[in-house]
């Protein structure tokens, strides 16, 4: 029985036929590596839940960089497209669009998680499809641990710790009492700063630990007068912080206090009120920089007004990286070719080459440090900067650090 | 004894509002035979709309709480005759019900989650949150109204059941439904009752502790656990008792916050309480319930 070729069997012999076939699928793969991937970036972060704010400060921040840049054209012709995720901070929903995003969008990249448990969740999901994945200001110390697909702009936890304990040694701070709730939060980030305050010799007078659904925390506040620390270090939610603060206050404590992270949140300051004033807060943005009080004024007058908090700066600086990484050469060329997972190599690798660059974190001249190695971009030294609450908690302003002294 | 002072003050605070939670909790039971999962969504309840009824719409604040109360005694309406009387009709067990309730708390979270959103929201406070001096300790009139309100209500408790028409009918449908029915006593009504009266107390807790705790709509979680921890350790059966654990708890965690470890109160008074239960298994005050069985 005759075989049948098609068209081609109408026109020619079968060995030509044959050759005929197999140049046309050749054509048709050449036409097909000849169409180049689009610019598509996954944004999946918190935009609802408890973390919303930094999910979309970090969104609005990486607008700033992208609607300039698409609407003078793009890189190379081609406009940047975001796929914008609601993770609702829910590890398993965000888990569900990182994979959708790899393998549905066909994503070149991933952006988001501020929260550490949604962008833990991210992080196998990125390892599995083999997709780059820039985390924003998670905090959980390892998510960057031998990361292989993964690339981290905020701080991690140790940092805030290391931020602390050189600021306390450098005024001379001798005895520290420390509060926290008792989430893995409270007494994580209180047991890594801890760690390191004792190894610059500074004493813990007493560390207490509440819970966040008691109304009053005055027996643990009570006991922090115990000693009379030179400081008090808080590691809170943002209403039970209010909480602490209002307490400290009311209990007539006239001592300094640091309260890293939480002490920027908008609601936290909100509920502390007036409490909250002259609250110390180590920070990634240093608004004295020109460039840094620019993007934040820039913000304001585009976005709702906020106080400097990092995540607009952290969203900003990704955006600036994948800029960088898109307009590379190689990815360049891996996106011409239309091979999705080489061009999610080329721009893995390009971040490592790429990585050391001066963003709108950290101190003037201090860069950073992303290489094939480290894929966590903060340095230890020279990233905080230290931010006080003023005006009944509505504004932040740069404190006069030289007023803080040892009490002898 | 000044430390001393300071740690009984937190502890009758804490306490309050567990009794109170644990009040709430205790009441429905004794009608009902049935926890109400969703008792400190009601709570949550009354925070929030203290701040959608002061902050947002700017009422007075006898509005506020008219409004407050109103919009909480419509979804106890709710939970009554959509969750409690059609699964009481059809002869469901109280696990049963009980998981009914466990439903509705999750449907009023998700309806809080439409209506306020995911953030902390500011709760407007009805008393000051100034300093002021309580002899040598310093507190504030926030606090102070809590515990207020806790003793009225145990007040107003206490005389509903022991001393009208109504609280012998509630006390004998709590002993026994069906021969209450038999007596001429409209148990339904009587459960109605329970839940309308809970959410009253619930909901005033919630303005009330709502600017100290702040406005979440994922609070009522925490409380609920906490009012329930109350109530079993009290004694589930009698409301009294339920208070009384509640302030229990509260004195408990701020002694060993005070004199003990306070990163490790938590689990010491779940351990406390199960060493408890070993002894009592009705809790504290539950000889009631014990006698019954």
């Amino acid at each position: 029985m005759r075989r049948q070729y098609g068209i081609g069997a109408l026109i020619c012999r079968r060995p030509l036929c044959v050759a005929l076939a197999a140049l046309g699928s050749l054509g048709a793969t050449g036409l097909a590596l000849a169409d180049p991937l689009p610019l598509k970036i996954c944004m999946i972060d918190d935009r609802s839940g408890a973390a919303a704010d930094t999910g979309i400060e970090s969104l609005n921040g990486f607008n700033m960089v992208i609607e300039p840049l698409n609407a003078k054209g793009g890189i190379n012709g081609r406009k940047v497209e975001l796929v914008v995720y609601d993770g609702k901070t829910d590890p398993q929903l965000t888990a569900t669009y990182a994979t959708r995003c790899a393998e549905d969008d066909q994503g070149l990249m991933i952006v988001g998680g501020s929260p550490s448990a949604p962008a833990a969740a991210m992080v196998p999901v990125a390892a599995q499809n083999e997709i780059p994945y820039y985390i924003l200001s998670a905090s959980a110390n390892n998510l960057t641990d031998d990361a292989q697909w993964q690339f981290r702009f905020g701080p991690k936890a140790a940092q805030d710790a290391i931020a602390v304990a050189d600021a306390f040694a450098a005024i001379g701070f001798k005895k520290v009492s420390v509060i926290n709730n008792s989430t893995p939060f409270g007494t994580d980030t209180s047991r890594s700063t801890i760690k390191e305050l004792t190894a610059k010799g500074v004493a813990i007078l007493t560390q207490q630990t509440y819970d966040i659904a008691a109304t009053d925390v005055s027996p643990q506040v009570v006991n922090l007068r115990q000693g009379d620390p030179d400081v008090i270090l808080v590691f809170p939610y943002p209403a039970d912080g209010a909480r602490v603060a209002r307490t400290i206050r009311q209990l007539g404590i006239k001592t300094p206090i640091v309260m890293p992270r939480v002490g920027v949140m908008a609601a936290f300051r909100k509920l502390a009120a007036e409490t909250a004033d002259g609250i110390l807060v180590p920070i990634s943005v240093d608004v004295t920089r020109p460039e840094v009080a620019k993007l934040y004024a820039d913000y304001n007058a585009k976005f709702k007004p906020i106080a400097p908090s990092p995540s607009p700066a952290q969203g900003y600086d990704a955006a600036t990286l994948t800029v960088a990484v898109l307009s590379d050469a190689l990815v360049q060329k891996a996106i011409d070719s239309g091979d999705l997972a080489a061009a999610r190599k080329a721009i893995r690798d390009a971040t490592e080459r790429l990585g050391k660059f001066q963003g709108m974190q950290g101190q003037a001249g201090v860069t950073y440090q992303f290489s094939a190695s480290q894929h966590h971009g903060p340095p230890d030294q020279g990233f905080f900067v230290f931010t006080q609450v003023a005006d009944k908690g509505e504004r932040l302003v740069a404190p006069d650090m030289s007023q803080l002294k040892p009490k002898n | 004894m000044e430390k001393l002072g300071y740690l009984l003050l937190a502890g009758v605070t804490n306490g309050s509002v567990y009794g109170l939670v644990g009040l709430s909790l205790s009441i429905i039971y004794g009608s009902s035979r049935v926890i109400n999962f969703a008792q400190g969504d009601f709570v949550m309840l009354g925070a929030m709309s203290a701040v959608a009824f002061v902050a947002t719409a700017a009422l007075p604040w006898p509005l506020a709480i008219a409004g407050t109360v109103a919009g909480a005694s419509i979804v106890a309406l709710a939970l009554d005759y959509v969750v409690y009387r059609p699964l009481a009709r059809r002869k469901a067990p109280p696990l049963t019900i009980m998981m009914g309730t466990l439903g509705a708390a999750i449907a009023i979270y998700g309806a809080a989650l439409l209506a306020w959103g995911p953030d902390q929201q500011f709760v407007p406070a009805l008393f000051s949150l100034d300093p002021m001096n309580l002899g040598p300790l310093v507190t504030n009139s926030q606090q102070l109204a809590i515990i207020g309100a806790f003793a009225m209500f145990l007040a107003v408790t206490w005389f509903t059941l022991f001393r009208t028409r109504l609280g012998l009918s509630i006390r004998a449908t709590g002993v026994n439904p069906r021969v209450a029915l038999l007596m001429g006593i409209r148990s339904e009504r009587i459960v109605q009752f329970s839940f309308l009266f809970s959410a009253l107390i619930s909901s005033v807790s919630g303005i009330l502790v709502g600017p100290l705790l702040g406005g979440q709509i994922g609070m009522g979680l925490l409380l609920t656990v906490k009012g329930f921890m109350a109530a079993i350790l009290g004694g589930l059966g009698s409301p009294f008792a339920a208070a009384a654990g509640g302030v229990a708890i509260g004195m408990l965690e701020a002694l060993m916050a005070g004199y003990g470890t306070s990163l490790y109160a938590e689990p010491a008074i779940f351990l406390i309480i199960l060493l408890l239960l070993f002894v009592r298994p009705y809790g504290l005050l539950g000889d009631y319930e014990a006698q019954k069985r």
